[in-house]
């Protein structure tokens, strides 16, 4: 058996990629495109960069999130309990189109990441872009695509399930439109993290 | 290595002629001394990790003749069993990593006394946890292996089939895949229904982290006893006894079948005797039945060591004797970051 390594190279210029951590994201030091590391090939990636919302004195840096465009249909469910609870609390059930936040990076501990793609999923909130990441850390990538669709649907699940009562019966169709790539501002003081957004 | 942590393996930088680090799985490899970026493939698609060899022959050895010593075997297995061969042997195992993630609804039912209905009590889950699979990738034969634990101390190295005795893989990788992936949602599954009697809706998914073949050692040891071939197999890294062969012990068969047989009459009229010192008919009748099921318990387990005392099998070897040991399980839980609810 073989073990063959391969260069990888700009999507746009075609100049080997060079990097220092293993990031499914790749800067081109040539021509300064990113390019995403799929299946063991480099393809262009459709991405945008979100400008903090709020300021901290603490280091900015941008956390790479999956942003999963799907549309969830139910067609039956079954919640034992917890109707009062729903109502009271406002909590209304996840149906129609939205975008699925997923954080895609492994160096962002679950407790954060978890937390943050189910409030952003339920808000979704007003993105403003800015163009670069303006000398702040972008935080690596590690959650290939493939798996951001089924991440988005597990994310449907557990809201389902966690509001009040106890889910019992459900028959949906959870339909991906498509994936893209969003950097989101984060402020980090040693291993905690506060959402800049 | 916590059950979970990665494999390296090391390469050579096609750019630099520096040392490249290349995790389990990982498509994804850079160089620290000239920082290139390259994707690993492999001609079989495939990382293959090979576990060294820890156990040596003289500590093989030791520990077997330990094991000839331990449990119901011959008596005399210690001194008259020989060695006719022992060696050491590398088998392919495919082991996957990764996360296993569930939703699972269901009810409870509780059973109600005699005038009360059935309570039925809703239940949620969801499952969020790390699994690793393993599973043989040959026909091990008779060797009774069908799974491996890695111990935190195992070395990896680049693998290197010219240096080792191993069997050809004889299932596919995709195949082999898709069965792992299958068992871990199966998993998930399994640990969300908890008490739960009747599942109404469930789904399960499954996240890779890594895929390789691994090259587990072991040692085989072959010996007589009295004219008949037995043999063991030890694991080579723990020396622990994974699977074997041994004459069982005639005395014990006896033993068993004649203190079987009398332990089962003496708490047949034990029970007996108390129902007729309580009086009551019924009481009588319930201790009888009582007394009946656990006699035949015994009689059941007595037979079973007289029957089959003549060979004991150790580990998940099939066949007719007396089943020791335990069996290699092919799904292990990696506890840390396990995101579980449950109501």
């Amino acid at each position: 058996m073989s073990i063959l390594l391969q260069p990888l190279k700009c999507s746009a210029c075609g100049a080997p990629l060079k990097a220092k951590e293993r990031d499914r994201m790749l800067l081109c030091s040539h021509c300064g495109t990113l390019s995403l590391v799929t299946a063991g090939k480099t393809a262009p990636v459709n991405f945008a960069i979100a400008a903090p919302a709020i300021e901290s004195r603490d280091a900015l840096v941008y956390i790479p999130f999956w942003i999963v465009n799907a549309e969830v249909s139910v067609t039956h469910e079954k919640i034992s309990g917890g109707g009062i609870s729903r109502m009271v609390s406002g909590q209304k059930q996840m149906r129609g189109v939205r975008d699925f936040y997923i954080c895609a990076a492994d160096a962002v501990p679950e407790e954060y990441a978890r937390v943050w793609n189910m409030e952003l999923t339920l808000k979704q909130p007003e993105i403003k872009t800015v163009p670069d990441f303006a000398g702040s850390e972008r935080v690596v990538m590690t959650m290939e695509q493939e798996t951001a669709g089924e991440n988005a649907e597990f994310i449907f699940l557990r809201y389902e399930a966690e509001i009040p009562g106890t889910l019992q019966e459900l028959d949906y169709e959870f339909r991906v439109n498509s994936t893209k790539v969003l950097y989101l501002p984060a402020y980090k003081k040693s291993t905690s993290y506060q959402l800049g957004v | 290595m916590s059950a979970a942590k990665k494999i390296i393996i090391s390469l050579t930088c096609p750019n630099c002629g520096g040392q490249v680090e290349a995790e389990e799985g990982e498509n994804l490899v850079l160089c620290k001394y000239c920082d290139s970026a390259f994707s690993l493939t492999t001609d079989e698609g495939i990382g293959k990790i090979m576990y060294r060899l820890d156990v040596t022959r003289e500590k093989a050895e030791s520990r077997f003749a330990g094991w000839l010593k331990d449990g119901p075997k011959a008596k005399d297995l210690a001194e008259k069993a020989e060695i006719s061969e022992a060696y050491p042997i590398y088998l392919p195992f495919w082991r996957l990593v990764g996360r296993g993630k569930a939703c699972v609804c269901g009810v409870e039912v509780k059973k109600g006394d005699k005038d009360e209905p059935d309570r039925r009590i809703p239940h949620e889950s969801l499952v969020n946890r790390e699994y690793i699979y393993s599973d043989i990738a040959c026909d091990p034969g008779d060797l009774g292996i069908t799974a491996i634990r890695v111990p935190d101390h195992a070395a990896a190295v680049q693998f290197n089939d010219d240096a080792i005795v191993t069997f050809g893989v004889t299932e596919s990788r995709d195949d082999a895949y898709a069965a792992g992936a299958e068992e871990i949602k199966r998993q998930a599954l399994a640990d969300g229904k908890r008490s739960m009697d009747e599942i109404c809706f469930s789904k399960a998914f499954f996240f890779e982290k890594a895929f390789s073949l691994v090259y587990y050692p072991f040692w085989i040891i072959r010996y007589t006893y009295e004219d008949r071939a037995y043999f063991a197999v030890l694991d080579g890294i723990t020396a622990e006894i994974i699977s074997g062969r041994a004459p069982g012990n005639a005395g014990s068969q006896s033993t068993a079948a004649a203190v079987g047989g009398t332990l089962a009459g003496v708490v047949l009229a034990a029970f007996i005797f108390f129902g007729f010192a309580l009086g009551a008919l019924e009481a009588i009748a319930l201790l009888f039945a009582f007394g009946v099921i656990i006699a035949a318990g015994i009689i059941i387990f007595s037979y079973n060591r007289f029957r089959y005392g003549d060979e004991i099998l150790e580990g998940a070897l099939k066949g007719k004797g007396l089943k020791r040991g335990k069996k290699q399980r092919s799904i292990e839980t990696n506890y840390e970051n396990t995101y579980d609810m449950f109501n």
